[in-house]
């Protein structure tokens, strides 16, 4: 038995590894996004070419910040957010801003900015 | 979030281990991405890596036996996935489990020349009938797991089962087969249903001495394979083959995919040690070829290099066995086989135990089978016998 243990416990921890590792380094994703611009905002996409995934759609007041939300994205996507003023959302002139490529995974919290280039994410 | 397994308690007593091997992860984001392509590709590969791991086994004709495979990546950045919507950090998988038994009928002949037991060996002078099963799933889930079937949102892969019986008389070397494989995709297209996707297909094997074939038919015939497997080794200072440990392992495959043919050629160049292997393909010319060299014929331990052809691009990877553990990179035959894991580190599990003439083996197994000391203590009880 002592000369098979080591064994098992090795194969145990490969065949375990995926866990293991998303346990302890790839925990779940979760996202909490704080407005820091004088806009509203309405929703946070991950967008491609052939597939869009809603993050948050929560409608944050300037200032406002949203509970920290579990997504199923861990990886490099790209982002876009909705901005408005409220009576853009019922006009219709509400605007996607291309934040452009984030590693999403773990816990983020992130802060969206405007400066003279236009809206971008910072991480808090 | 889907929680494969109830892995609670094995965490908790896992932690230091974990705790041990954190710093020798690699760093993040080093393998290129996985493809859909890729993956549907290694898919269209399942039903002939099935036969063809079914035909190594049986080519020895051994009593029983159970052989398992893991593969594992060091962190979920190692081979991430390109999907339309981005890069997704996950777990590429590959697993398979492989187990049988023959029965014999009729007279058995004593090895006398190897003493008494332990080393005593007997072989059946007739028919022997046996029944086996071989499965093995590939592909790439956003979530790890190891029992249940993966099903993440980005979960893509294929699932083959092959199972059939055997009949042979292993003192001629003739074997014939008969099975079913069915193949399904794991990952559920279109997501709000669960399609059943499996196809059937009928199984057939004809081997004689040297020569070894299968047949894979369905509807039509979906692939096909003819070879001759020369070559002999020894272990444990047995006999040596002499002149024969220098002929080759040859192999000719109908290649459904590409409605094409691949030839295989694995040469040995010393001493049941150095191996050159090579595959092209009818229509691609030169696909890979690899440099082996092995510290003993028993293959537990021993490097290759690989050199694969792919759009008139060369990647260069490798291949390093440490007993029952394999670390690769840019692996020339994995890369083919699963249709990626290019340009960053991965580990393969493999472990088998085999019956042979009344003697218990372990070894190696990558790959679902053992490849080193199955294939030789075969020959050597078939020779010592006779």
């Amino acid at each position: 038995m002592k000369r098979v243990l080591p064994l098992l416990l090795a194969g145990a921890a490969l065949a375990l590894q995926g866990c293991l590792f998303s346990t302890f380094l790839a925990p779940e994703s979760r996202l909490q996004l704080e407005n820091g611009t004088h806009q509203t905002v309405a929703e946070l996409e991950a967008f491609g070419p052939g597939d869009t995934v809603l993050l948050l759609g929560d409608t944050l007041a300037p200032g406002e910040r949203t509970g920290a939300r579990t997504i199923d994205l861990d990886g490099v996507f790209r982002l876009r957010i909705l901005t408005g003023d409220t009576s853009c959302f019922r006009s219709g002139c509400a605007q996607w801003s291309d934040l452009g490529e984030r590693e999403l995974g773990g816990s983020l919290r992130l802060r969206l900015k405007a400066d003279r280039d236009g809206l971008f994410l910072e991480e808090r | 979030m889907r929680t494969p397994i109830s892995l609670h308690a094995a965490r908790a007593a896992l932690l230091p281990l974990l705790a041990l091997l954190a710093p020798f992860a690699p760093p993040a984001s080093a393998g290129v991405p996985m493809t859909a392509a890729g993956i549907h590709r290694s898919g269209e590969r399942l039903p002939a890596d099935l036969a063809y791991g079914v035909e190594r086994a049986f080519s020895v004709g051994q009593d029983g036996w159970l052989a398992v495979h893991h593969m594992a990546v060091v962190s979920p950045e190692s081979f991430p996935y390109r999907s339309d919507l981005g890069l997704h950090h996950g777990w590429p998988f590959r697993q398979s489990v492989s187990f049988g038994a023959m029965r014999a009928f009729g007279d058995f002949a004593v090895d006398e020349t190897l003493g008494k037991t332990p080393h005593r060996r007997t072989s059946p002078q007739g028919w022997r009938g046996g029944l086996f099963f071989s499965m093995e799933r590939r592909g790439w889930d956003n979530e790890d797991f190891l029992l249940v079937r993966p099903g993440g949102d980005q979960a893509l892969g294929y699932a083959g089962y092959l199972f059939g019986a055997l009949v042979d008389r292993p003192k001629t070397g003739l074997q014939f087969g008969a099975g079913a494989l069915a193949r399904s995709r794991l990952d559920w297209v279109p997501r709000d249903g669960h399609e059943d996707l499996s196809e059937w297909t009928g199984w057939g094997r004809v081997g004689f001495g040297a020569f070894q074939s299968w047949i894979l038919a369905g509807d039509g015939v979906r692939g096909w394979s003819v070879g001759l497997d020369l070559e002999q080794r020894s272990l444990e200072g047995a006999m040596v083959p002499g002149f024969a440990r220098y002929l080759p392992r040859v192999r000719l495959e109908a290649e459904e995919l590409a409605d094409s043919l691949r030839l295989e050629w694995e040469q040995p160049l010393w001493d049941s040690r150095l191996y050159a292997r090579t595959l092209w393909s009818l229509d691609e010319g030169f696909r890979w070829g690899e440099l082996a060299f092995w510290l003993d014929p028993s293959r537990f331990f021993g490097l290759a290099a690989t050199w694969l052809r792919r759009d008139g691009d060369d990647l260069f990877g490798g291949r390093l066995r440490l007993g029952l553990l394999e670390v690769g990179y840019s692996y020339a035959p994995d890369v083919e086989s699963l249709g990626g894991m290019e340009k960053s580190v991965y580990v393969t599990l493999g472990f088998a135990i085999t019956r042979l003439s009344e003697i218990w083996y372990g070894a190696p197994g990558a790959g679902g089978f053992a490849s080193g000391i199955i294939d030789d203590g075969g020959r050597r009880a078939e020779r010592k016998v006779r």
